[in-house]
């Protein structure tokens, strides 16, 4: 290639492109969604990882969202919820940062710091002004139980 | 000078007999001395009760501010004390065209005290008189618009035309007068809490200090502002009336299947003759469309019409065209509808990638706010560090070992604002597109129906019998007239139409152009400068006074946006010494009278009353400055009441006894028994 651009005298250099991501895939904002869930959806500030996986899948999209909002008032689909890595990242990076810790029977809580966090997320109106909607509509019907009870297909034979 | 003050009669009747004051005040300084308690405040109250305005300082009806004097009990000495059984109120006031009237207000006794009668001459000055008198009253709703009000009356008197302004309940009210006294009328208890005037703010009016400077300096900008608010309702309206008939030209046309072309959207100020708009059937002028169906018409009204048997086989010819003609629309159609279908599944998709784009973009704002939060500051992956590893990582949970590269926020965010615009446009053309796609179906199924008439008014001739005329060739003459006619109805209403916008145009072009000579802030030339003279005349006084909080008293002017004394484009600090308060008060007051003495369209009345203008507290106030300045009114007919308690030695000889002066002291209470 260098002898098609000799002639140039200005050496070339080529670069990717920089590419366009979902802001959902940006650490910083995972860990906050995580700190919301932990605060505003969960008892006591404290779930189990399974759950508050389910909780992110539901608010993933407005599609997973009004598929459970229709599970809750007439079980006839399966919901299916696949795994998704870059929770468990985030889930990591929330712990490494002090933000999370371990709390008994495989749960998990936040932290003084994730507290002061957390609260500062609630106090600003426009920050996760959607998921903080969508939280707590439906944080109340989503309890350990039903995760549990969903994803082993249970729910319908109940 | 529009009124002045001239006589005060107050009348006592108690258990010990009649007592009371008579006070006579001329043009230029008055002063009433006496010490503290010992009547000034009831003299000064009772001119403002006498002239209805006790709403300056009460919102409460039956409380009136009066002094126990006027209400209940007298102290005749140190000591004793009489019961006051009715109080009665006479002053005398001049107005411009140097009538005087006498208002009577009774404030205690069996009268109505809301009630003002007004001797309609000098009776107070001149008692030999016999004057006819009239009935007026106060606080009672309406006092200020219907005639019988004692305020409507004595605005008249004082040849003042209030003006209406905007309050808070959306509609108008007078300027009511209880509003502007207080800019000459400083009472002692509260007047001289503010620099500014205190207004009362139960009246609800909107911005009302300024509106009433305006009214007081006779400021254009009132007027200014009324026009302005008046034209913009005219702009909309014009605009209103222009979309709604544009709406109408279009939606008649296209439900004759036809299109107009160059429709202006919006209100023009001048009309295009060059190229107007046009009304097109299919790519075809109207004019020109009517006109081939007029000749075509004409022709077969020519032609007169045959039997059947001679055109039989032209008819069984036209039969199979037809049929054709028809069978290729009909597939036309539905590859149309399907693309039509195709599209607008297209464009619903475009709507929910849009969607997604703006949670997306809501998304990336959360981000932003996270990292202005205080609490995320010590974070790791602020810095773009992975807390696990401690190493660098890219901002992507999808690729934590950097293979890809990612844009960063500001950068996504910038992208995700273009995608949204190219979205928005294409979404644009796309739905232009749809439309054209539904309204030539539209044309295609009307087509196919006329096709199919045809060939239903063809077979039934051809199956008639011979001998008669053509069935077919009358239907199509009927048909062709019939739709001439409508035609020709759709051309005229389109006409119509066109005309009324264009005659929008010429208000439209005369609105705009009336909103561009106002001045952009409402205040005229004259305005801006009675505003400097005003701040000019401010700063010659607090110079006078000796001001000493601000150092650079040329800094201080008004603002044109407020009215109000600024120091270096900001408010006068709230931390001024008692003295300079008290001294920025007189210049204020003041500034306002004076103007009026070089700009003879103000609204002052001419004169201010001052009740113990120098105040506790204020111990060096430069009082005799004040009485200098003051003493400069007669020589323009204006007049001052200052009542004060200071000491009779600290008042200068001069003014105790310049014969220009008048001096009214009292060493002894003022309220005394009255010789019957």
């Amino acid at each position: 290639m260098n002898n098609h651009f000799s002639e140039f005298k200005t050496p070339f250099v080529f670069r990717k492109r920089s590419q366009s991501i979902p802001a959902q895939q940006r650490p910083l904002w995972r860990v906050g969604l995580i700190l919301l869930l932990l605060k505003k959806g969960s008892r006591g500030s404290k779930s189990s990882i399974k759950r508050l996986h389910f909780m992110n899948w539901v608010l993933f999209s407005k599609d997973n969202y009004e598929r459970v909002v229709k599970f809750l008032s007439s079980p006839t689909d399966d919901i299916n919820v696949p795994i998704e890595p870059s929770f468990f990242h985030a889930i990591n990076m929330a712990f490494y940062e002090g933000l999370i810790e371990k709390a008994n029977n495989n749960n998990i809580r936040l932290t003084i710091k994730g507290e002061e966090i957390a609260d500062e997320i609630e106090k600003v109106c426009k920050c996760y002004e959607l998921e903080k909607e969508e939280v707590s509509n439906l944080w109340m019907h989503i309890t350990e139980n039903f995760v549990n009870s969903v994803l082993s297909g249970r729910y319908l034979s109940c | 000078m529009l009124m002045k003050i001239c006589h005060l009669k107050i009348i006592l009747n108690t258990d010990k007999g009649p007592y009371g004051v008579e006070l006579r005040f001329t043009e230029g300084l008055n002063i009433l001395r006496a010490d503290n308690s010992m009547g000034k405040s009831t003299c000064i109250n009772s001119i403002f009760i006498a002239l209805g305005l006790e709403a300056m300082f009460t919102t409460n009806r039956r409380n009136l501010p009066l002094t126990p004097a006027l209400t209940s009990e007298l102290y005749y000495s140190d000591d004793k004390v009489a019961s006051v059984l009715e109080s009665n109120i006479y002053l005398e006031i001049e107005n411009e065209k140097e009538k005087r009237i006498v208002i009577h207000r009774t404030v205690k006794g069996s009268r109505d005290t809301s009630l003002i009668t007004v001797i309609k001459g000098p009776a107070l000055s001149n008692p030999t008189c016999e004057y006819d008198s009239e009935d007026y009253f106060i606080n009672r709703g309406g006092a200020a618009i219907r005639e019988k009000g004692f305020h409507t009356y004595l605005a008249s008197f004082m040849g003042w035309d209030l003006p209406k302004v905007a309050n808070y309940d959306g509609g108008e009210s007078l300027l009511y007068i209880q509003c502007i006294f207080p800019y000459f009328f400083v009472e002692q208890q509260r007047g001289w809490s503010r620099i500014e005037p205190l207004i009362p703010t139960h009246f609800r009016i909107k911005d009302i200090r300024k509106r009433v400077v305006e009214f007081l300096l006779n400021l254009d900008a009132s007027r200014n502002e009324l026009k302005r608010t008046k034209l913009i309702a005219e702009k909309q309206k014009i605009e209103r009336k222009w979309s709604e008939i544009s709406n109408e030209i279009e939606s008649s046309s296209s439900s004759l299947g036809a299109v107009v072309k160059r429709l202006p959207k919006n209100p023009l100020t001048r009309w295009d003759t060059e190229s107007p708009p046009a009304l097109f059937f299919k790519e075809e002028k109207a004019e020109c469309f009517l006109r081939r169906k007029k000749e075509s018409l004409e022709s077969l009204k020519n032609q007169t019409i045959p039997p059947v048997k001679e055109v039989a086989d032209n008819l069984e010819k036209s039969l199979n065209h037809i049929q054709e003609a028809l069978c290729k629309n009909e597939s036309i159609l539905k590859k149309l509808i399907n693309s039509y279908e195709i599209d607008k599944n297209q464009i619903e998709g475009l709507y929910q990638r849009l969607d997604s784009i703006d949670i997306d973009l809501k998304r990336y704002q959360d981000l932003q706010v996270l990292q202005t939060l205080g609490s995320t500051d010590s974070m790791f992956l602020r810095k773009e560090i992975c807390p696990t590893c401690l190493q660098k990582i890219s901002d992507n949970l999808l690729d934590m070992n950097r293979d890809l590269s990612v844009m960063s926020l500001e950068e996504n965010i910038f992208y995700l604002k273009q995608q949204k615009k190219n979205l928005k446009g294409l979404l644009r053309s796309s739905e232009a597109s749809l439309k054209n796609k539904k309204r030539e179906i539209q044309n295609i199924r009307k087509e196919n129906q006329l096709f199919r008439d045809k060939i239903r008014s063809i077979s039934e001739t051809l199956i008639s019998d011979n001998r008669l005329p053509s069935k077919d060739m009358i239907k199509d003459q009927i048909e062709l007239e019939i739709d001439i006619k409508s035609i020709e109805r759709a051309i005229e209403r389109y006409q119509i139409l066109v005309g009324d916008l264009e005659d929008l145009t010429n208000p439209w072009s005369k609105t705009l152009s009336s909103i561009q000579t106002l001045p952009s802030d409402n205040l005229s030339e004259l305005d801006k400068k009675k505003l400097i003279d005003q701040g000019k005349l401010i700063k010659e006084q607090l110079r006078q006074y000796d001001f000493m909080s601000l150092i650079d008293i040329d800094s201080i002017e008004i603002s044109i946006d407020t009215y109000s004394p600024v120091y270096q484009g900001f408010d006068l600090p709230t931390n001024l010494s008692a003295s300079d308060h008290i001294r920025l008060i007189w210049s204020y007051l003041f500034s306002l009278l004076e103007l009026s003495r070089k700009y003879e369209d103000l609204n002052h009345p001419g004169f201010i009353v001052l009740d113990e203008p120098r105040q506790q507290g204020a111990k060096e106030v430069s009082f005799s400055e004040l009485l200098q300045r003051s003493y400069k009114s007669i020589q323009f007919g204006q007049q001052i009441i200052l009542a004060t308690s200071e000491e009779e030695e600290n008042i200068d000889v001069f003014f105790k006894t310049d014969d220009r002066v008048n001096y009214i002291n009292f060493n002894d209470r003022i309220i005394q028994p009255l010789k019957s």
